[in-house]
């Protein structure tokens, strides 16, 4: 590996900059990207579609609520319950994609297989972490009871899902975003193996990674958080607007709630994550001084070598 | 999946080469880096608008009191709108024009909108990607935005049909101040074998170092400069206790600082001099005022008079 050699060109930038720069990696590795991110949504996206499937027969609902008799209120709270799975479940979902984008950063090249292999042999870190700590799979229990239970419990769903563990797992992940860079490109156990090892275990380097960067990373989630929500809706009235034009019919139809939701949350979701990469690299280089680092690694070999002969 | 190596590294730069060979490079402002001028741009246009139909409103209630303008007033607003009409649409085609690519809002965020070639945009230019303006904001900027994606120099509708692009304006490069105050960094500096010499490329990462360890901390300084350090103790013959950092900071001040005082001629050390012009292309963002204070004493394994073997001394 040629630590000089990069495929990005690493230095400090502004958080405009990196979003900019977001869309350009994108396009490099199109196809890649493509690849990756469909391997790793499509379990969860199918699972979604299963288990929210209940919960789109709004007019249903609506008769059967004694509270609420409107099925606008249904319809929107599908719509809630879809952003917020994809919001909880994209670290796990894409940590092939954040694999490969690292990977790719030095030039390596990585087969699909490679990619895939080395997130499973961190599965177990990952599904502690981001599964369960960070409920992209805890998830689960609250939406396999509401496919069981569809009828809506405003003070449960909206008070202690939605706002009490929702509101905590974005501010987890404004405060320390970086964990699945930790997880799965710095390949960081969550325990020191020996009290004397030198490796940091995983919470050791989740705490120096961010500490520094509090305010930075949470101003930096925030916004981005204002821009995602900005590309559903914008992806959501071009996908209507685009199968109008194609079929003239302007409704608002089933599949735009049950494929075209999902699918522009998704879409949206590999482009976060490609940024959130970037953020992570511009934040090693302001805290760690990472551009030094893999300059003097490259050189430092030189010499040896050099020095060798 | 695209097996990519011999590709030109991904960055927001664009290069153009002139017919004589001479190749320029720009900074590329992308939709996010542009939004805010965007922005500031709206806010100026309202204002503007505001302020018209105040005036008028204002000046209408003086000179003819309270009812207004009475029967001009279907005129006046006629006028207003076609005043408004024309400042939507050939704002930005008149600042462009005539403010060297820009408005006030991309003068505000350092930006400017140049031809493909390098050259100023002229008026034709300015109005054709400002016309477009509205194809590329529909629905809701993704047409734009899908545009600037998909094109190599971030370039909407507007801009492919001009043959435009936005660039940020370049800020002249500040060398930083790299000062050294504690003594063994000059002491050390003089161990150093004459006959060294630092390759191009190790220069840069080593003034990179000197010029970033202010905002590293002190553990991670140790950390980094290791890598370089260990293969040139063995070089030196030095011991291998001796700060890192500290060596680094002396091969940095012996290159850049007091360069004239360890050359051929030279037989004294000089005093430093207190700036150093670099050889980095620092970012202009990114200059910082790195008055680098003493290596940290907890850092310095062994002050020089340790070292275990006396090399050369500059050669007379």
């Amino acid at each position: 590996m040629q630590f000089d050699k990069t495929a990005i060109i690493i230095s400090q930038r502004r958080l405009t900059d990196l979003i900019d720069l977001s869309l350009i990696v994108l396009r490099s590795y199109f196809g890649a990207i493509v690849l990756c991110s469909l391997i790793g949504i499509a379990p969860f996206a199918i699972l979604n579609f299963w288990l929210t499937f209940p919960l789109w027969d709004y007019e249903g609902l609506a008769m059967r609520s004694a509270d609420f008799a409107d099925p606008i209120v249904f319809r929107i709270r599908f719509y809630i319950i879809q952003m917020v799975l994809v919001f909880l479940q994209m670290p796990l979902a894409l940590s092939g994609l954040t694999y490969f984008i690292g990977q790719a950063v030095f030039v390596e090249q990585q087969s699909l297989k490679q990619v895939f292999k080395s997130c499973l042999q961190r599965w177990l870190q990952l599904a502690l972490v981001l599964g369960l700590f960070r409920f992209a799979l805890l998830g689960y229990v609250q939406l396999f009871y509401m496919f069981n239970n569809p009828e809506l419990n405003v003070g449960w769903e909206m008070g202690i899902c939605l706002l009490l563990v929702c509101g905590a797992i974005f501010i987890t992940r404004a405060a320390r975003p970086f964990a699945t860079e930790i997880l799965v490109l710095e390949r960081t156990n969550l325990l020191k193996k020996t009290s004397s090892s030198l490796s940091p275990s995983y919470s050791q380097r989740n705490k120096w990674l961010h500490s520094m960067q509090f305010s930075d990373n949470f101003g930096s989630h925030f916004l981005l958080s204002l821009i995602a929500a900005w590309g559903v809706a914008c992806l959501c009235i071009s996908i209507v607007l685009l199968a109008g034009v194609i079929s003239k019919n302007w409704d608002w139809s089933p599949w735009v709630d049950l494929i075209g939701l999902p699918l522009a949350c998704w879409i949206i979701a590999v482009w976060m994550t490609i940024v959130r990469f970037l953020l992570y690299m511009n934040t090693r280089i302001q805290t760690e001084g990472w551009e030094v680092e893999l300059k003097f690694k490259a050189e430092g070999e030189r010499l040896a070598e050099a020095v060798a002969s | 999946m695209p097996r990519e190596t011999n590709r030109t590294p991904i960055d927001l730069i664009a290069r153009i080469q002139t017919p004589e060979n001479i190749e320029f490079q720009y900074r590329l402002a992308g939709p996010f880096r542009r939004f805010p001028a965007f922005v500031l741009d709206v806010v100026v246009r309202t204002l503007i608008i505001a302020a018209i139909w105040f005036l008028f409103y204002f000046m209408g209630a003086l000179l003819f009191g309270r009812s207004g303008f009475g029967t001009s007033m279907d005129v006046i607003i006629f006028l207003l709108v076609v005043f408004q009409f024309f400042l939507q649409w050939f704002y930005g085609a008149f600042f462009e024009a005539y403010w060297n690519g820009q408005t006030p809002g991309k003068w505000l965020c350092g930006l400017r909108v140049i031809s493909v070639d390098g050259r100023p945009i002229n008026i034709s230019q300015a109005i054709v990607r400002n016309l477009l303006r509205s194809a590329d904001l529909f629905p809701t900027g993704i047409v734009g935005l899908v545009s600037m994606t998909v094109t190599q120099r971030f370039q909407r509708l507007g801009d492919l049909a001009a043959g435009t692009m936005v660039v940020v304006n370049q800020v002249s490069w500040v060398p930083p101040n790299v000062k050294f105050e504690d003594p063994r960094v000059s002491s050390l500096a003089e161990h150093i074998p004459a006959d060294f010499r630092l390759s191009a490329t190790l220069a840069k990462a080593i003034a990179l170092y000197v010029e970033r360890r202010a905002r590293i901390p002190i553990g991670r300084r140790a950390e980094l400069a290791s890598y370089i350090a260990m293969p040139l103790f063995r070089k030196f013959g030095f011991r291998e206790d001796t700060s890192s950092d500290l060596l680094l900071c002396s091969i940095y001040y012996r290159e850049f600082i007091a360069r004239e005082a360890f050359s051929s001629e030279a037989t004294t050390t000089k005093s430093p001099k207190p700036l150093a012009q670099s050889p980095l292309a620092y970012s202009p963002l990114g200059v910082l005022s790195n008055s680098a204070t003493a290596p940290h004493s907890e850092q310095i394994a062994a002050p020089p008079v340790l070292i275990a073997t006396q090399p050369s001394q500059p050669s007379a």
